[in-house]
């Protein structure tokens, strides 16, 4: 105990010194705390974007669907007693049934080719809520009830000079070889959030893609919703089980390596400016310390003298490094911490080239708070090791002549 | 006696107009006349297609096309430069496209356009309506033309239903429109300028125009086409594109 006072009080001996490198401390920590904040709000972004705006977290398939050359012919039926056998899964939330399909649009004078997701909005939005939001200002999302309706991106849209409540012709063939034509109602428009989705992308009812495509009581896939995202993997192998052979069970990691590795990389990429900002601290903390040292040769002398232990002595300085390196990383920390509630609260807007602004709302865990302090005292007390070890090898005799 | 017949046969025949016709065609004979026409048994065609785009630019392709005794055909572009060294095969239901910079063939769907134009590959590269569609008599309003109502009979036709004009003088195509499952004109043909190409007389200039997007059409000229040909069968293997 009365270590501890001593090492506290040397820490207070010279002020600049101990603030520079707490300083240094304080720095790394709230910056390591907001970037992860940040990293946080971009991975949430992107797994939302994803899964809960688009693909679901889990996903059946007639095997063989994906990948195929003809992918309208490898349907599913749009069976009540399939989507009980799924619904009994235990996890599984919602099963929302959907076609993927594509075509030509036109405008009476000019066409052009379009990608769908069709999408029955009595379920959809039980499995992707954000879909709800998925749609530009002023537009409303599909709603059960609504034939022969789409909405569409803004820049298909502009390219075929239409407008809400202008009436397209969309063009596809479903299983067959030739292709059907169907009147389509423009409903609204689907935020731009990158230009590929703009220019091709749509969404209509399940019933109107089954009309057009000749798949009455046909589907695709059936996206499905999950009580806890972690348990997937868990999840996914229980319906592969239950569902058997004929069909193909994925996750949305699966279905979308691209956003699982960017996902990672972030991961990555924080890895690496963590271990730079550890490094730079911890050199701090070991110039400190030896500085500290070699300043006070002649009291550790002392000390010795008066019949203080080896061990006592470098404990002293192991508890002043511990001391400076929790003081500051916890105000470190802390600063981060309100930096990105902060944020988090208010949101920072981002704009992906060719999109509409996104807001990210950074937010970081007490958990990974806990991580950067404990890095931070272990990091202070390893660069202690050396100096303090110096110090406590040195001779009372020598130490005491020492100028 | 003889004179008797004659003279009834005569007053049959004046009384019951439709009876003089009896060498009218049937419906299936004029189908069949069609596909004589438009893809002859064998062929070793020069055509080239004028695809004219929305943004009022045009792209002339330039391509051989053959065809072999058991209704398999392949292509070989030269223009443009773009699609040069380009080919194609259908075999039954398959179709595929060699790609020279790839060096590599990938599938092709019948209903997909045929090299961007208003054509789509079914329409060159599979011509069999007699296998395709069930074909009707209707009345065509025009004393000249016959007007064929063909209906799908199986999943890989390439339209739903057909209207098809063809004169009655020479039992050449005139004009046809095409439509979707829903009742849609999807397309529209010309048939003209009847060429004799070796012996057969065929519609030398096609014009295909888009009736959903009406500011596309396209045309398909035959250059030249030599028929009842020997093509030896390694010609209509995937293997064989590229080579």
């Amino acid at each position: 105990m009365r270590l501890l006072l001593l090492a506290l009080r040397n820490l207070t001996r010279n002020k600049r010194r101990t603030l520079l490198t707490a300083l240094a401390i304080i720095f790394g920590a709230t910056a390591i705390v907001t970037l992860q904040g940040f990293v946080n709000g971009f991975i949430r972004n992107n797994v939302e974007m994803i899964v809960q705006s688009k693909l679901g977290v889990i996903q059946v398939f007639r095997k063989g669907y994906l990948g195929s050359d003809d992918p309208l012919k490898k349907s599913i039926p749009y069976d009540p007693a399939l989507i009980a056998k799924i619904k009994a899964v235990p996890g599984v939330t919602a099963v929302a049934p959907r076609i993927n399909f594509d075509g030509m649009v036109s405008n009476g004078a000019e066409s052009t080719m379009f990608v769908s997701v069709a999408i029955d909005p009595a379920v959809e939005y039980q499995v992707c809520p954000q879909r709800l939001k998925r749609v530009a200002a002023g537009s409303n999302p599909l709603a059960a009830g609504q034939r022969g309706i789409a909405l569409i991106g803004k820049t298909l849209a502009d390219s075929l000079k239409a407008d809400k409540g202008s009436t397209l012709v969309m063009q596809a063939a479903g299983p067959h070889a030739s292709t059907n034509a169907l009147d389509v109602e423009v409903g609204g428009f689907l935020p731009t959030l990158n230009l590929i989705e703009s220019k091709r992308m749509s969404t209509v009812p399940l019933d109107f893609a089954q009309d057009l495509l000749r798949m009455k009581g046909q589907v695709t896939e059936y996206a499905i919703a999950v009580t806890d995202i972690h348990q997937m993997d868990l999840i996914a192998n229980q319906m592969r089980a239950s569902l058997g052979d004929e069909f193909q069970v994925t996750t949305w990691e699966e279905l979308d390596p691209a956003t699982k590795t960017r996902v990672a990389s972030l991961g990555y990429v924080l890895l690496f400016v963590g271990l730079v900002l550890f490094l730079l601290v911890a050199t701090g903390i070991i110039n400190t310390m030896l500085m500290s040292v070699y300043e006070r040769v002649r009291e550790i002398g002392t000390m010795l003298a008066l019949g203080v232990r080896r061990w006592q002595i470098t404990a002293l300085f192991l508890l002043e490094a511990t001391a400076l390196g929790l003081g500051s990383s916890v105000f470190g920390v802390s600063i981060g911490y309100l930096v990105v509630s902060w944020l988090g609260q208010r949101g920072v807007p981002m704009k992906p080239p060719g999109g509409d602004v996104l807001w990210t709302y950074p937010s970081v865990d007490l958990r990974f708070l806990l991580i950067v302090i404990g890095f931070s005292v272990t990091g202070a007390v390893l660069s202690a090791l050396y100096p303090a070890y110096k110090a406590s090898r040195l001779s009372p005799v020598d130490a005491l002549r020492a100028t | 006696m003889l004179r008797f017949a004659v003279a009834t046969a005569l007053m049959f025949s004046l009384s019951f107009p439709s009876r003089a016709m009896a060498a009218d065609p049937t419906p299936g004979e004029l189908l069949k006349r069609y596909d004589q026409v438009m893809s002859p048994r064998t062929f070793d065609g020069l055509l080239v297609m004028v695809a004219h785009r929305q943004d009022d630019t045009t792209r002339t392709y330039k391509f051989r096309a053959l065809k072999s005794e058991d209704d398999k055909i392949r292509t070989w572009f030269f223009e443009p430069a773009a699609a040069k060294g380009q080919e194609m095969l259908r075999v039954e239901d398959n179709m595929w496209v060699y790609m020279p910079n790839l060096k590599r063939s990938l599938r092709l769907a019948s209903r997909e356009s045929f090299q961007g134009g208003d054509f789509n590959n079914g329409d060159v590269l599979r011509v069999n309506y007699v296998a395709d569609y069930d074909a009707k008599l209707s009345p065509s309003g025009d004393d000249k033309m016959w007007l064929l109502d063909l209906t799908a009979k199986n999943k890989e036709a390439a339209y739903d239903h057909i209207k098809l004009w063809m004169t009655k003088e020479d039992q050449q195509p005139a004009k046809a429109e095409y439509y979707a499952a829903s009742g849609k004109l999807l397309r529209s043909a010309k048939f003209e300028d009847v060429k004799d190409f070796h012996g057969l007389k065929r519609p030398s200039h096609i014009t295909m125009r888009n009736e959903l997007a009406t500011k596309r059409y396209s045309e398909m000229n035959t250059l030249d086409m030599k028929l009842n040909l020997d093509i030896p069968a390694q010609k209509f293997v995937l293997d064989d594109l590229g080579r």
